[in-house]
């Protein structure tokens, strides 16, 4: 397997994509701020932290790199698995990056809007104040927010147009009629299910939320695979 | 190296694009692939280099399945149509990551060379292009490639006269540098014949002939003259096609054909004649 160039290619377009965000961001949460003190007649008031920011910003980057490494990896001969790896490995290091990046400016985000705590969500969720946990619970749910928009946008790729419709009808429909309708017909007993699962994966601790978060993301891009293994790439 | 397609077939729902190919390439040279709107040229060298998967048949190199082999793949080039790389990558950003992907097998400073002959710069992103410079940022890359084989699909596609010459010139050039198999998906038969060694034609997803130079200036004779001296002389040897004007016929005969008849004139049949006739549909004889 020859990884390095599309692996190199991934991340350094990744660094590239990624500097543009964290430029807005600083100008926002950073920058801005200080107009706001300044200039009484221009004020700049923000009530949150940038971890959403980043973790739409991840699902995203997922999302957006289906297509793009399919056809460059192809147009510089190299085979579907390859490419496939390259795509996740390179989310895996995009995400390291944006969880450091995220872990050193909380902090001195914090230092200027009180509103955002210096631990973000994961103190919020789980209590946990331990500097390495909140990296590492950020880096794997950067990673499962990358792969699950990878695992998305391959599922979109392959779809053709009907199935395309029906997938995205069948999705809101099953969420917002078919759980409802079986949650009054057993009164609550599969919701309860449902919960209690979502509890035990995401919520009960910082370290079954962890576990979670990989093994989705190996599923996703497992399943991504098989989608893409025979994926045609001869549209532009 | 040997590729091998064998039993290639394609169908896209119920168009057959390809049917049931079998092809050997191994020797260098510069191969024509010639064929008509939709013959199946492309749909043939996606298959090659893995773009899109076969319905039925493999293709090998060195007996083994190039699908999904980097080093296999690595072995090949595809310039096709489409665009393929990032629309805001630079010509010199390309560069590097053909560098980076081939090794070896890619020449940058020729690279570099070929574009500073076509004045294309490297710091232009690909989606910034006109359509014929798009062509040539591809050409250039392609050219430069010393893989084992490479494969134009439509290299000339909205380049001018000058720029066209200029690209024959460089594939000559590029195959000093490394001779290697040279594919060349065409429609300009007539400007490419001269630097072709292998003609093969394709036709209705079928490989229709596969010849080289020698043989293709010998398939075919060209006989005009009064139609009753043509059908006199036609009647006795196989006959591609016929084409009248007037009293005046010209049929295109198989083989070499001699005749004492002054009133016949006879000449060897170009590449691009041949392949009109060849390929001409029913509908089209008026």
């Amino acid at each position: 397997m020859m990884i390095a160039a599309p692996l190199s290619r991934n991340i350094k377009t990744g660094l590239k994509t990624a500097g543009v965000y964290y430029s807005i961001i600083i100008a926002v949460f950073f920058i801005l701020p200080f107009f706001g003190r300044l200039l009484p007649f221009f004020s700049f008031n923000s009530n949150g932290g940038f971890e959403a920011c980043t973790m739409v910003f991840m699902f995203i980057m997922g999302l957006v790199s289906v297509k793009s490494n399919l056809k460059t990896g192809i147009a510089l001969s190299r085979g579907r698995t390859t490419i496939v790896l390259a795509s996740a490995l390179s989310l895996v290091a995009m995400s390291l990056v944006t969880s450091v990046a995220d872990a050193l400016l909380n902090p001195l985000a914090h230092l200027i809007h009180n509103q955002i705590d210096a631990m973000g969500l994961v103190f919020e969720l789980y209590g946990v104040e331990s500097f390495w946990v909140y990296l590492a619970w950020r880096f794997l749910l950067y990673t499962f927010l990358s792969c699950g928009g990878f695992f998305l946008a391959s599922l979109n790729y392959r779809m053709n147009k009907p199935l395309r419709w029906a997938f995205w009808i069948a999705v809101p429909s099953l969420l917002f009629i078919v759980l409802p309708i079986v949650a009054v017909a057993d009164q609550g007993e599969f919701a309860y299910w449902l919960g209690m699962a979502f509890y035990n994966c995401f919520a009960k601790s910082v370290g079954n939320c962890c576990i979670s978060f990989t093994v989705l993301s190996i599923a996703a891009i497992a399943l991504s695979y098989l989608i893409l293994r025979k994926a045609p790439i001869d549209r532009e | 190296m040997k590729l091998e397609l064998k039993g290639l077939t394609k169908r896209f729902k119920d168009v057959t694009a390809l049917d049931n190919v079998d092809l050997c390439l191994e020797k260098p040279g510069i191969y024509g692939l010639l064929g008509r709107n939709g013959a199946g040229k492309t749909t043939m060298l996606n298959i090659i280099t893995a773009r899109i998967s076969a319905s039925e048949g493999t293709v090998t190199l060195d007996g083994e399945p190039v699908f999904d082999s980097d080093s296999k793949l690595g072995c090949m080039h595809l310039m096709s149509e489409v665009n393929y790389l990032d629309t805001d990558l630079r010509f010199k950003e390309a560069v590097a990551y053909a560098k980076q992907s081939y090794g070896d097998k890619f020449d940058s400073d020729s690279a570099m060379r070929y574009a500073h002959a076509f004045k294309l710069e490297g710091s232009k992103k690909l989606g910034k292009l006109s359509t014929g410079y798009k062509s040539i940022y591809k050409c250039c890359l392609a050219l430069a490639m010393d893989t084992e084989f490479v494969f134009f699909d439509e290299p000339v596609l909205g380049l001018d006269a000058n720029h066209r010459d200029l690209f024959y010139r460089l594939l000559l050039d590029s195959y000093q540098r490394k001779e290697k198999v040279v594919v060349i998906s065409t429609h300009l038969i007539e400007e490419a014949a001269s630097m072709l060694e292998h003609f093969i034609i394709i036709a209705s997803g079928r490989i229709l002939m596969n010849l080289d130079s020698e043989q293709m200036s010998s398939y075919a004779t060209a006989v005009s003259g009064p139609r009753d001296a043509v059908e006199a002389l036609a009647t006795r040897h196989s006959v591609i096609s016929r084409v009248s004007l007037g009293g005046l016929e010209t049929a295109y005969i198989k083989g070499i054909v001699e005749t004492d008849d002054p009133k016949l004139s006879v000449c060897a049949v170009d590449p691009q004649r041949l392949f009109i006739e060849l390929t001409r549909n029913e509908e089209e004889r008026v």
